[in-house]
């Protein structure tokens, strides 16, 4: 059984057909990528499986639940966590409280114990702040813990991104386009990244990007749509040489 | 069938007003995508500046008669000027150095509202003034339907007002320039457009609309007083949200939806529940469409 | 300027807790020298606001209403606060953590009872301060944490006072008095807090500058509201409510909504509706309840503006619907952005400031509201996000957040 398994995924703006007839099987503990041209529908199909668009047609499941229908909220209480192509942290709040939120669906102690901040609240917060600074420390970022989120640099931004839905203790990780503007030392840096996090918490990921060199370097397995469709998928060999494929995509990148 | 008729009248006529005003509400907001929260009292100077204005020319004309005509023209372009000049200094002083705090932005703008009527009330005193009117009155009946002239040049005048700025708004450079921020913010100031220079003019058009909004409305409802800006605006402004704000033809459907509204309202239910009726109008079609009639959809980029 | 800098440290090196002891003692002194010293000072009554209103009836009184306020309250406050410093920081060491804002607490009940519990005036102001707090923090756990823009708190503080006044004058027995007033208040709350849902639902579909619309309608549809129920006097406004609203009754509230709205920002939960006001979007992706916290804070919110409500019935004993309108929500707007957002010592600082503000011009009369928003304006321009926005006083953050909350409270 597969552990994300979408059907004939379709979607409409208006007249305009952003993805039609999506299919995968995804395995647990899998590293997936989906490529294509601007525009193509890559980003689209995550915001279908996140819950923000409800698909017109097809089905999505996870662990053998359906999907479609849920709230974004609970669809990542479920396990499947994201990151944003243009970095979305909360900004005016700290490194440390932008992970903190992310436990929101984690946090057993009710209303009440919040508004008479009880023992029991105290504490678990506690737990929940040790656990903060923890995967902080994981990526290198416990120092920048109290800065404000929108006084980082641009890659350690990107790096608070990827902590903060860990936090969310996903199985599933979806990161859209994780090197955008990096160089090919950051690039480097965040492919050891991905490996690690990967072992580390046994995740399984699928991740949009343009970057060609990472996706063919760390995916098995590579999916190509072009105007909402997929053209292709196959090994990262079997894409390289696919004639779609440069055709509509690695043509316009090598330019 | 004469009564609906005559109700129909009305309700263009209040709806002319409203739609003045909505226009001012509606363009600002498409530019600044802020809420000139003061705006209904910008239209309550402009009433007053008119009132003043009409007295100042009689005065100065003295003995010599002129036509009421003129009279009336004068005066509003006077009060159109006058209330430009004021919203364009609380535009530069309280709303410029602010533009990036939305929040904040706002809030001066609620103040400076209060500023206006209390400023009003300490230079006119609490005295309503009853506002004489520019217009000699004859009522026509047309097939049992009475029309005054003041109905007429209220209409009229508001409808010429409208094509100048659909005029402005679709032919001239400045007029392109203003619908492209409102369509979309980021890309204007990168085409060589000064933006400063745009939210200038949208400020200027939507006061002088404002001011003739006030001289009309004295015209209908001829008591002026500090305060009145502020259920009308608040009235226009629903309109301008019917209609869409942000959409100039929005807004002059809106507060045409507005008029016909409260006409109806007013004729089926105690007069008192006319305001209410109105805002809980408001409040279903925010609910069934957030964005207005002719609102755009928007839809978050993710 | 070095002096200057020398008295400054001199000065902060004092705690707090000291100079409000202090004024305490100020305080109590003034309430046996007063009277004699104002007349030897040459005052017509004895200052009841530090002379400010004394001042606007007769310029010449300014030396004499100063050198009051030095003999009475500046130099004695100063010295009590020095004499007590040793005291006062041997105690706050031995205090536990938890236990810190319990001593402020009192030191400062018993303050305000020093000052004003002895005059009828005083007490007013403080009454209104303490309505003014609870109408300020409950709206800033919208506009301010939440990042909503409400325009309608009034309407809200309305429902409850209405339903607080009909409770004690028709409902229970008027004997019961102070027994039942907690009851009234706390309906009157519920009622606001139900009415708050006629704001919340709608926020799930609307946001920023559209839901300000709505929330203005809501204070629109309730003020009418009421002027079209007759049963309970229309536009004339509703009255016979029994003297209830007293220092330590608003002084409780104010601690309560104080105590309970600073633990709930301070929550998982909180920081949940933090979230919304930074970025709805990514909030829902990070698993937060997004439709359930909006319903949770509106109603809060609307809930502590009822309590104000009934409270503020049962200090001015005459209600009706012109007194929550749309120029009331607009002053609970501006005490929460002159105090700053997101931050509840800013809406301690929004409304004493302001509550005080008011007095001081109120024989301005008609100028009071010219000058108002142009004080506004100046401190927006130099401060845009109010005084103390986004910052907290240290002794009203719990030590175990201190310890996280660090440069980002600062």
């Amino acid at each position: 059984m597969a552990l994300l398994h979408i059907n004939g995924l379709t979607h409409y703006f208006g007249g305009l057909r952003a993805v039609y007839d999506f299919n995968l099987a995804l395995e647990e503990g899998e590293l997936i990528g989906l490529i294509g041209p601007n525009g193509a529908g890559k980003t689209t199909v995550f915001n279908l499986i996140t819950g923000i668009y409800r698909p017109t047609k097809g089905t999505i499941q996870f662990n053998g639940q359906n999907l479609v229908g849920l709230q974004p909220h609970q669809i990542t209480a479920k396990g499947i966590c994201r990151t944003f192509q243009t970095i979305r942290l909360f900004n005016n709040v700290s490194v440390l409280d932008n992970v903190r939120i992310a436990f929101y669906s984690q946090v057993r102690s009710n209303l009440l114990d919040a508004f008479f901040r009880t023992p029991h609240l105290v504490s678990e917060d506690k737990a929940l702040t040790r656990e903060a600074y923890r995967l902080l420390e994981i990526f290198n970022l416990e120092r920048y813990a109290q800065e404000l989120a929108m006084n980082l640099p641009y890659g350690e931004q990107k790096r608070v991104e990827i902590a903060r839905a860990l936090a969310t203790k996903p199985r599933l990780l979806l990161l859209d386009e994780p090197a955008a503007g990096m160089n090919p030392g950051e690039i480097d840096r965040l492919m050891d990244l991905i490996q690690r996090i990967r072992q580390e918490f046994g995740l399984t990921i699928f991740l949009i990007e343009h970057q060609m060199r990472l996706v063919m370097r760390i995916c098995r397995y590579i999916k190509v749509m072009d105007f909402g469709e997929t053209i292709a998928e196959g090994t990262p060999e079997e894409i390289r040489t696919n004639p779609r494929v440069l055709q509509a995509y690695l043509g316009e990148e090598v330019e | 069938m004469t009564y609906i008729l005559q109700q129909l009248i009305n309700a263009v006529q209040l709806g002319s007003i409203y739609a003045l005003i909505a226009l001012g509400y509606s363009m600002v907001y498409g530019v600044l995508r802020f809420i000139n929260f003061a705006h209904g009292d910008i239209f309550m100077v402009g009433a007053f500046l008119s009132y003043f204005a009409a007295v100042l020319i009689k005065r100065l004309a003295g003995a010599t008669a002129i036509p009421t005509a003129l009279i009336f023209v004068g005066s509003m372009l006077l009060a159109m000027l006058g209330t430009a000049l004021i919203t364009l200094s609380i535009e530069r002083i309280a709303y410029r150095p602010l533009r990036r705090y939305r929040l904040s932005v706002v809030i001066t703008a609620l103040g400076m509202g209060v500023f206006l009527e209390h400023m009003t009330l300490v230079i006119v005193g609490p005295w309503r003034i009853s506002f004489h009117p520019l217009i000699t009155e004859t009522v026509y009946k047309v097939v049992g339907v009475s029309i005054s002239t003041t109905q007429l040049v209220i209409i009229f005048v508001s409808i010429l007002l409208m094509l100048i700025l659909e005029f402005i708004v679709r032919q001239t450079k400045q007029g392109m320039a203003m619908r492209a921020i409102s369509y979309d913010r980021e890309a204007v100031p990168l085409m060589g457009v000064n933006v400063d220079h745009i939210i200038t003019l949208t400020f200027a058009i939507a006061s002088c609309l404002a001011a003739a909004g006030g001289l009309l409305y004295a015209h209908a409802y001829p008591i002026i007083e500090p305060y009145m800006g502020i259920m009308v605006g608040w009235k226009a402004f629903i309109s301008a949200v019917v209609g869409g704000i942000g959409v100039i033809r929005g807004a002059m459907l809106g507060g045409y939806i507005l008029g016909f509204v409260e006409i109806a309202a007013g004729a089926i239910f105690p007069s008192r529940m006319r305001d209410l009726i109105s805002f809980v109008v408001l409040m279903i079609v925010l609910l069934a469409k957030p964005t207005g009639i002719f609102g755009l959809p928007l839809r978050q980029k993710v | 300027m070095a002096q200057w800098q020398k008295l400054r440290s001199h000065l902060s090196a004092i705690p707090v807790l000291a100079y409000l002891l202090g004024f305490g003692i100020a305080s109590a002194i003034e309430l046996f020298i007063g009277y004699p010293v104002a007349s030897l000072l040459g005052l017509p009554t004895m200052p009841t606001l530090f002379g400010i209103i004394l001042v606007q009836q007769s310029l010449a009184l300014l030396p004499s209403a100063i050198a009051y306020d030095l003999l009475i309250y500046l130099v004695p406050t100063y010295i009590a606060a020095r004499l007590l410093t040793p005291l006062v920081q041997k105690l706050l060491q031995k205090v536990p953590s938890q236990r810190l804002m319990l001593v402020y607490v009192l030191a400062l009940f018993l303050v305000a009872l020093l000052w004003g519990g002895f005059h009828e005036y005083r007490t007013m102001i403080l009454c209104l301060m303490g309505i003014n707090f609870i109408l300020c923090i409950s709206l800033n756990l919208v506009n301010g944490y939440m990042g909503e823009f409400s325009v309608g708190h009034a309407g809200f503080m309305g429902v409850g006072a209405y339903i607080a006044s009909i409770l004690t004058v028709w409902v229970f027995p008027r004997s019961l008095g102070h027994l039942v007033f907690p009851l009234a208040l706390l309906a009157g709350g519920a009622g606001a807090a139900i009415a708050g849902l006629l704001v919340a639902i709608p926020s799930f579909k609307i946001r920023g500058d559209y839901l300000a619309i709505i929330t203005l309608a809501t204070n629109f549809i309730i003020k009418n509201g009421i002027e079209n129920i007759e049963r309970i006097g229309g536009s004339r406004g509703f009255m016979g409510m029994a003297k209830l609203t007293n220092v330590p009754w608003v002084f409780f509230w104010s601690v309560l909504t104080l105590v309970l709205i600073r633990n709930f920002v301070l929550s998982p939960y909180g920081r949940g509706v933090i979230a919304i006001r930074e970025d709805e979007i990514a909030a829902e992706a990070m698993t937060v309840n997004t439709r359930r916290m909006k319903i949770i804070a509106f109603c809060t919110s609307s809930f502590f503006a009822g309590i104000a409500g009934g409270l503020f019935a049962h200090l001015l004993l005459y209600i009706n619907p012109s007194s929550f309108t749309l120029l009331k929500s607009t002053e609970c707007l501006v005490m929460v952005y002159l105090g700053g957002m997101a931050s509840i010592s800013g809406s301690l600082v929004g409304a004493a400031t302001f509550t005080i503000l008011l007095e001081m011009l109120r024989p301005l009369e008609v100028w009071k509201w010219v000058l108002i928003p142009l004080l506004l304006l100046v401190m927006l321009l130099r401060r845009h996000t109010g005084l103390m926005g986004f910052r907290e006083f240290q002794f009203l953050i719990p030590r175990e957040e201190a310890e996280v909350y660090g440069s980002t409270s600062h």
